[in-house]
């Protein structure tokens, strides 16, 4: 059990919910990643009282918690009324906030996003910030409230996986106080589960299962690969060396053998 | 004696039951609750009308892509039937992408290769197929055994020879309540020996399960480009198809929206879909739009069809995206059905309530 935003879940897995080729895919994939904790994203067309009900009661339904997101907002304005928008509908002060600055690369705009945040935070909301891995940038989120921090490991989509490993460190072991959690870039259960190895206190991932051939058999290597990564961590993990030591006692070998490992 | 049927809905799936009804010899009413003059806000007027059940392996289920495998063979006799010629092509369809979007490209054309054979999709170079696109895409996917239909055409002509030949089509009048064997308007109660609810997304008060996924498309008149068959062009989120139609028209579309707003279409997904088209041929850029269109498509949760029967009932939804794709071939296996005739894949696409 962990605690993410003063709740209290088991699974440190987000889960996307878009573009799975059915919502009868998207929520045997829910339950077969564990997750619970699934991400919305909000469109303008959503937010109308037309809104698919039915789609909402599938996402409902399978008991996750709503993490409504600002997805494809490019201003401060535009992420801050998508905010409020979500609040109202969501009924949660939950709000992953994405600021995009370049719609090429799906980059986060820093300065967007921690001028959001701040706002954000003032008005009583939890935000979750989507960020690169840069520290300053995360430093500056925590400045204005945040308590949470999602820096990518790759680009939005792009199944890189963890592109700068020693700046995703950096920021683990500077901000230890802070909930961290990977968020874009995972392609694979490995990068996943070397996030949670890397003390990352979650991940956030979308394509890798939606797009997948089989969403509901990559979102269940998924749940292994997450529980795996953390419980590494927690164990432990041994210090890589440049060199082999002998995992048995060598008591028993010829000295010219010793010679030979020294 | 005559059996009478009333089919609720005048879109492609009613037109089509009614056309295997008439066959049996059963006598045919169909309630549509458009006037005449507003029948075109019928989804069914949206649709792009693609038979095309390799691409669409892309997302959807292989129920969806077996069911489809004859489309186009109804199509082709439906077709004969009609008293003018429609717009129904059957020479393929090329499958792009540009750059940038080749991962999304080589995971869509895996999981196509995945169930086709060597001859039903094949790489070709594109300027072999489509002279003018060949400057810009040098690759792409070409399936031969597609097709596609001008479904804008194609309703009126069916539904006037349908009525030529009997058929009652009702146009404006508003189905209050349809129950086993009982349709109820304003004017009354009728009575008949089956009643099949066709209504699409207008039965989504009280079909369990049923949504509405909004799609957005553009119809244009481009005169500078020719492109013979449909491109599909690669697009991280939906599928974007390029449709050639009579006198230098094209239908661009579709987006995919979970929602079931009536709204107008907005200026992002016109953005998305004509820039879209824009970057497969430049000369869409002095093309003329002729009009915007918006439908509701009926999805149930797997976005897989159903026929669910009941005494005195039949409902038929659920068409997804493949409203031309599938809507005759589950009007041919409701009438197999009727006939005590085998059913493919009956177990997936028919339900039963109480017997």
């Amino acid at each position: 059990m962990w605690n993410l935003a003063d709740k209290t879940i088991e699974s440190r897995l987000l889960l996307g919910t878009a573009r799975y080729p059915s919502p009868l895919v998207l929520q045997d994939a829910v339950k077969a990643s564990g997750s619970e904790v699934i991400t919305v994203s909000l469109r303008r067309e959503s937010a109308q009282e037309n809104m698919s009900r039915q789609f909402w009661d599938y996402l409902l339904e399978s008991g996750a918690h709503i993490l409504p997101n600002t997805a494809g907002c490019h201003s401060v304005k535009e992420a801050i009324v998508t905010a409020h928008l979500a609040r109202e509908l969501f009924d949660t002060n939950w709000i992953k906030l994405e600021v995009i600055g370049n719609d090429d690369t799906l980059q986060p705009d820093p300065f967007a996003t921690v001028e959001a945040a701040r706002i954000l935070n003032n008005e009583g909301f939890e935000v979750f910030p989507y960020t690169t891995d840069d520290l300053i940038v995360a430093e500056k989120l925590r400045d204005v409230g945040c308590r949470i921090i999602m820096p990518w490991g790759a680009p939005i989509g792009s199944g890189q996986g963890l592109r700068n490993v020693e700046a995703l460190r950096t920021m683990r072991r500077r901000l230890p106080e802070l909930t961290l959690i990977v968020d874009a870039g995972i392609g694979a259960p490995s990068h996943a589960a070397y996030a949670l190895e890397l003390g990352f206190d979650a991940v956030l991932l979308n394509t890798a299962v939606a797009l997948a051939d089989d969403p509901v058999k990559m979102a269940t290597a998924f749940n292994f690969a997450v529980s795996a990564g953390r419980m590494a961590y927690e164990g432990g993990l041994m210090q890589a060396s440049s060199r082999a030591h002998p995992s048995s006692p060598t008591v028993g070998l010829p000295f010219w053998h010793h010679e030979q490992n020294s | 004696m005559t059996k009478h049927a009333a089919i609720v809905g005048a879109g492609i799936m009613g037109l089509l039951t009614a056309r295997e009804l008439l066959s049996l010899g059963w006598r045919v009413t169909v309630y549509e609750k458009y006037p005449e003059m507003e029948y075109r806000n019928s989804t069914s007027f949206a649709a792009g009308g693609m038979l095309a059940p390799f691409s669409e392996l892309e997302s959807a289920d292989e129920l969806i892509f077996k069911l489809g495998m004859s489309s186009i063979e109804l199509w082709r006799e439906i077709c004969e039937e009609l008293p003018a010629p429609v717009f129904f092509k059957t020479n393929g369809s090329l499958f792009l992408s540009h750059q940038r979007d080749k991962p999304h490209f080589e995971n869509a054309t895996r999981r196509i290769f995945h169930h086709v054979k060597e001859s039903e999709a094949q790489w070709v170079k594109v300027s072999d197929l489509e002279p003018e696109l060949g400057e810009t895409f040098d690759q792409g996917l070409y399936l031969p055994r597609e097709g596609h239909i001008d479904n804008r055409q194609l309703i009126p002509l069916l539904a006037s020879k349908l009525e030529a030949e009997g058929v009652r089509i009702l146009f404006g009048e508003i189905v209050q309540d349809l129950r086993p064997y009982v349709v109820e308007t304003a004017k009354g109660s009728l009575l008949y020996d089956i009643v099949v609810d066709c209504r699409g997304i207008g039965a989504v008060e009280d079909t369990a399960d049923l949504r509405g996924v909004r799609g957005e498309a553009f119809l244009i008149h481009a005169p500078e480009v020719s492109i013979q068959r449909p491109v599909r062009l690669m697009h991280p989120r939906y599928a974007v198809y390029i449709v050639p139609r009579a006198n230098d028209h094209y239908y661009i579309g579709a987006t995919s929206i979970e929602s079931a707003s009536e709204s107008p279409v907005t200026i992002r997904s016109s953005l998305e879909l004509l820039s879209a088209a824009y970057s497969v041929h430049k000369g869409f850029g002095e093309a003329s739009i002729v009009e915007i269109l918006h439908g509701i498509r009926p999805a149930f949760r797997n976005n897989a069809p159903k026929i669910s029967f009941e005494a005195g009932l039949v409902s038929i939804n659920g068409l997804y995206r493949h409203g031309f794709l599938l809507s005759p071939v589950l009007a041919r296996a409701f009438k197999n059905f009727l006939q005590d005739h085998p059913v493919d894949h009956a177990d997936q696409i028919f339900s039963f309530t109480r017997g």
